[in-house]
C-alpha cells in the first residue's frame, strides 16, 4: 500500500469542507411555502409546482417505513435540514469560471482531470444545483441532450413533462415524495435513436454545508437502439450533525436500447442516503445498475428494473461495505412483466467493526411473463463477531414457465486463503485486503478503470486495522 | 398478552403478507370463541386433555388465539421403553382445535396424523427435545377439502440433541403454519423436511423460523412445493444466528414446482446473522417440469398426466429420502403415495 494510503488510515479521505459561500440559503425546515419558493426561484412551469406541492402533502401524510432500520430512520431530524442552498449563480461550462473554492474541491476530487481523459460529459453538483456542466461537441452534434435537470426542464419542457415521474411517481414511497417536492439538480439525458455514447458521462455530487439536504433528480431516456453509460460519484464532508441525501433516478430504455448506470457512493458517515432508483426496459432493451455503497450512515437503496417489453434484460450488481456505525441496507428488485425477459442480480457485502449490511430484494414474475429467467446470488463476508449480515429476498412467481434461482451465503474469510497468501510473504492485513478486493472483483471489473482503481484504494483504506 | 389486546397484524409483516389473519380466523377477528377439543388418540387409545400449562409464548397472535380459545392441552411424554408414538387427531366438529405438548426424554419417534371433515381446525404444538435425545417427528395433514387450518409450533432442542422433522401437507384448502425452532445448546441439530402439494385452489402458507441461540448448532431446512391448477404455495422463513454462536452451520432451500399457468409460489427465505465464524446459506428456486423429463416418460408409455404425476411424486418423495428414522420415513412415504395415487 502507498505511503499516502497508510497516512490516511482511519480517515475519510473526502471529509474536508470549504467555507460556505452561499448566494441563496433557505432556512432549515420544510413547509409548503419552502416547496413553492424553490419552484418559484427556478421559474418552473405550473405543472411542476403543482406536482411538487402534491408530493409535499403526500410526504407529510405518509408514515415512515415500518421496515428496515426504523430506529435510524426515526432519528432523522427533517426540521434541521436545509432544503435548498445555491452556491453559484449559474452553471458554468468552463472550470475557470467556477467559483475558486468550489473548483478547488472538484480538483481535489479529480473531476476535471478525469473529464479530460476519459469522459464524454460531466455534471458537477455542489449542494442543491449544478455548478459545472459540459458535453463533448461530437455528442451534442449527434443530438445527445446532457443537461442538469433544472436546465433540462427549462430547455426541453415537453420532453421532461412527458417522462418525469412516470417511472417513479411521487406516491411510490415517502422519500420519492420528499424528492419530488424539493428536487433540485441532477441530470437530464436524452439519447436519440441509434446513437451510441461510447465514452461514459459522469455526474458528481458533493454536499459541502452542514445539515444539508441534497435531492437531485435524474432522468435518462435512451431512445430506440441507442446506448449510454452513466457514472455517478458522491462525497461529503464529515460533520458531527447529519445530512440527508434523497435522490430519485428514473431510466427509460426504449426498444433495443441499453442504459448502464454505475454508482460509487462514498458519502461521509453522517449522511442518510435514501435513494429510489428504477428503470423501465422496453422490448429487447437492457438496463444495468452497477451500484457500490461504501459510505453513509444509513443507506436504503434498491435499484430496480421493470422489464416491460418482451426480451428485455436487467443486470444488477450491488456491493456494500458496512463499517463501524454504518448500516448498508441495499438490494435489488426486478419485475418481469413481459415474456422471455431475463435478469441477473449479484449482491456482495462486507461487514466490519460492528457494521451491518442487509440485502433486500424482490423478484416478481407476472402471469403473462412466459419463459422468463432470473438468477440471484448474494454473498456476504463478516470480518468480526461484532458485525451483522441479513438477507431478505422475496420471490413471487405467478407463471409456471418461469425459471428462477436464488442463492445466498454468509461466511468469514477462509483461514486457508489467508494462510496461502501469508505463506507467500503477505502480511495478514495485506492478505485480507487482497481477498476483499477479489471478493468485490465482479463489481469493480464492470466499472470504468479509473473508478475501479479508486474503489480498490478505498477498500484498502477501509480494511486498515481489520486485524486485531 | 391476551388475544384481544394484540392488534390485528399488518400485511407488511412478512409472516402475514400473503395470508391475512382474517382469512385464518374461524369467525370474526374481534371475537374469541370457545373452541372444542378434537379427539386425540395415542397408539389407538384416546387420551384426555388437561388445562394448558406448558406453552412457550403467547405474544404472537395465532399462539394467543389458539391457547385462549381452547385452554385444554394434551401432554405427550416420550420416555424410555417407548420407541414410537402414533397420534391420531380427528377433527369432526365444524370448528375444533388441539393443543399438544411433546416432551422427548428419550430417543424415538412421534407420528402425528390429522384427519377429519371440518371447516376449521387449530393446532398448537409446544415441543421439548431434552439433552442427548434424537427425536424423529412426522406430521401429515389429511384434512378434508374446504377446511382451513391454523397451526403454530414452538420447538426447543437442547444440547447434543437432534430433531428430525418431516411434514407432508396435502389436506385442507387454506393452511397457515408457523413453525419455530430454537436450538439452545451446543451440538443441537434440526433437520427439517417439508413437502407441500397444492392442487385445485389449495393455498398453503408456511412460515418457518429457526433460531440458533448457541454455537456449534446445526440446521438444515428443505421445503418442496408442487403447485398445480390454481394451487398457491407460500414459504417464508427466517434463519437467525445470534451473537456468540460461532461454528454454527445452517442451510435452507425452498423449491417450487409450478405445473399450471394459474399456479403461484412465493418464497422469502430470510437470513439474519450476528456471528462471524458461521456457515449460513439459503437458496430458492421456482421452475416448471422439465419438458425433456415428460418426453422421456411419454416415450415409455405414460400419458402426459401420468408422467407429470410421477415426476411430482418423485420431487416430493426426495424431501424425505434423507430422513434417518425408518418409522417416520415410511409413514411419510406411504402417506404421500396414498395421496398422489388417489
Amino acid at each position: 500500500m502507498s505511503d499516502e494510503a497508510i497516512n490516511a488510515v482511519g480517515e475519510y479521505k473526502y471529509g474536508f469542507h470549504d467555507p460556505e459561500n452561499a448566494t441563496i440559503r433557505f432556512d432549515s425546515g420544510l413547509s409548503e411555502q419552502v416547496v413553492r419558493d424553490i419552484s418559484e426561484l427556478k421559474g418552473e412551469p405550473e405543472w411542476m409546482t403543482d406536482m411538487r406541492v402534491k408530493a409535499y402533502h403526500h410526504f407529510i401524510e405518509r408514515p415512515m417505513p415500518d421496515w428496515g432500520n426504523c430506529n435510524m430512520l426515526e432519528s432523522i431530524k427533517f426540521d434541521d435540514v436545509t432544503y435548498f442552498l445555491r452556491s453559484s449563480d449559474k452553471t458554468e461550462n468552463n472550470w475557470d469560471d467556477v467559483p475558486e473554492d468550489i473548483k478547488n474541491t472538484f480538483d481535489r476530487l479529480g473531476i476535471p482531470e478525469a473529464e479530460q481523459k476519459w469522459l464524454g460529459g460531466v455534471t458537477a453538483q455542489y449542494e442543491s444545483e449544478a455548478v459545472y456542466h459540459s458535453i463533448r461537441e461530437d455528442l451534442e452534434e449527434q443530438g445527445v441532450i446532457f443537461l442538469d435537470m433544472d436546465s433540462g426542464l427549462k430547455e426541453h419542457p415537453e420532453l421532461v413533462k412527458k417522462f418525469f415521474g412516470t417511472v417513479i411517481p411521487y406516491g411510490d414511497n415517502k422519500f420519492s415524495a420528499l424528492n419530488t417536492a424539493v428536487w433540485s439538480g441532477g441530470s437530464f439525458i436524452y439519447v436519440p435513436k441509434g446513437v451510441h455514447v461510447e465514452m461514459p458521462v459522469q455526474a458528481y455530487f458533493r454536499i459541502n454545508a452542514k445539515n444539508m439536504g441534497q435531492f437531485e433528480r435524474t432522468l435518462i431516456i435512451a431512445d430506440e437502439g441507442s446506448s449510454i453509460n452513466y457514472v455517478e460519484g458522491c462525497t461529503a464532508p464529515t460533520y458531527s450533525t447529519d445530512s440527508l441525501h434523497s435522490a430519485v433516478v428514473e431510466l427509460i430504455a426504449m426498444e433495443g436500447a441499453k442504459i448502464r448506470y454505475s454508482t460509487v457512493q462514498n458519502w461521509s458517515a453522517n449522511v442518510y442516503n435514501l435513494v429510489t432508483k428504477r428503470g423501465i426496459a422496453h422490448k429487447n432493451a437492457v438496463v444495468e445498475w452497477v451500484d457500490g455503497n461504501i459510505g453513509s450512515k444509513l443507506t436504503m437503496k434498491y435499484p430496480s428494473v421493470v422489464l416491460k417489453g418482451e426480451g428485455s434484460h436487467a443486470e444488477i450488481i450491488s456491493v456494500a461495505y458496512a463499517g463501524e456505525g454504518q448500516h448498508q441496507d441495499a438490494g435489488a428488485k426486478v419485475h418481469h412483466l413481459a415474456p422471455n425477459t431475463t435478469s441477473n442480480i449479484l449482491s456482495k457485502s462486507i461487514s466490519k467493526n460492528g457494521g451491518r449490511s442487509s440485502y433486500r430484494g424482490l423478484l416478481k414474475v407476472n402471469p403473462k411473463a412466459h419463459g422468463c429467467r432470473s438468477k440471484v446470488v448474494c454473498d456476504a463476508l463478516m470480518l468480526d463477531a461484532d458485525s451483522r449480515s441479513d438477507t431478505y429476498p422475496t420471490m413471487e412467481v405467478s407463471n409456471s414457465t418461469a425459471d428462477l434461482e436464488h442463492e445466498a451465503s454468509v461466511s468469514k474469510i477462509s483461514g486457508d486463503q489467508l494462510f496461502y497468501l501469508m505463506s507467500r510473504g503477505f502480511s495478514e492485513e495485506e492478505a485480507m485486503g487482497l481477498i476483499v478486493n477479489g471478493f468485490f472483483e465482479p463489481f469493480t471489473r464492470e466499472l470504468p478503470m479509473e473508478y475501479a482503481v479508486e474503489l480498490n484504494k478505498l477498500l484498502e483504506l477501509e480494511m486498515e486495522g481489520a486485524i486485531g | 398478552m391476551s388475544y384481544l389486546d394484540i392488534p390485528v397484524p399488518n400485511r407488511s409483516e412478512h409472516l402475514w403478507r400473503y395470508t391475512s389473519w382474517k382469512r385464518v380466523h374461524p369467525t370474526k377477528v374481534e371475537s374469541l370463541p370457545n373452541i372444542e377439543t378434537s379427539k386425540v388418540t395415542i397408539n389407538g387409545e384416546q387420551i384426555k386433555s388437561t388445562t394448558a400449562k406448558k406453552i412457550l409464548s403467547n405474544d404472537e397472535i395465532s399462539r394467543a388465539f389458539l391457547t385462549e380459545s381452547n385452554p385444554q392441552q394434551h401432554i405427550v411424554v416420550l420416555d424410555e421403553d417407548m420407541d414410537a408414538l402414533h397420534i391420531e387427531v380427528s377433527c369432526e366438529a365444524e370448528i375444533s382445535s388441539c393443543n399438544l405438548y411433546f416432551e422427548a426424554n428419550s430417543s424415538g419417534s412421534i407420528i402425528l396424523h390429522i384427519t377429519g371433515v371440518t371447516n376449521w381446525f387449530g393446532l398448537s404444538i409446544t415441543g421439548m427435545v431434552q439433552q442427548n435425545v434424537n427425536l424423529s417427528f412426522a406430521i401429515v395433514n389429511d384434512l378434508s377439502e374446504g377446511s382451513t387450518m391454523l397451526r403454530a409450533e414452538d420447538w426447543t432442542v437442547a444440547r447434543d440433541s437432534t430433531l428430525e422433522y418431516g411434514e407432508l401437507s396435502t389436506g385442507g384448502s387454506r393452511i397457515k403454519s408457523d413453525i419455530r425452532t430454537y436450538l439452545k445448546g451446543s451440538n443441537a441439530t434440526l433437520i427439517q423436511n417439508i413437502a407441500v402439494n397444492c392442487q385445485t385452489t389449495r393455498v398453503d402458507d408456511h412460515h418457518i423460523e429457526i433460531h440458533h441461540q448457541s454455537g456449534h448448532s446445526n440446521s438444515s431446512l428443505t421445503v418442496k412445493s408442487a403447485c398445480s391448477e390454481r394451487g398457491h404455495a407460500i414459504g417464508t422463513g427466517l434463519l437467525s444466528i445470534d451473537e456468540d454462536c460461532d461454528k454454527t452451520d445452517a442451510g435452507q432451500v425452498f423449491k417450487n414446482l409450478l405445473l399450471s399457468p394459474q399456479a403461484k409460489a412465493e418464497s422469502i427465505p430470510e437470513l439474519e446473522v450476528l456471528s462471524d465464524d458461521v456457515s449460513a446459506a439459503h437458496g430458492a428456486a421456482s421452475s416448471s417440469v422439465d419438458a425433456e423429463q415428460i418426453h422421456y416418460m411419454m416415450a415409455r408409455g405414460f400419458t402426459p398426466n401420468e408422467a407429470q404425476a410421477v415426476i411430482v411424486e418423485g420431487f416430493l418423495v426426495s424431501s424425505f429420502a434423507k430422513m434417518h428414522n425408518e418409522t417416520t420415513r415410511q409413514f411419510l412415504l406411504e402417506a404421500l403415495s396414498n395421496q398422489t395415487g388417489e
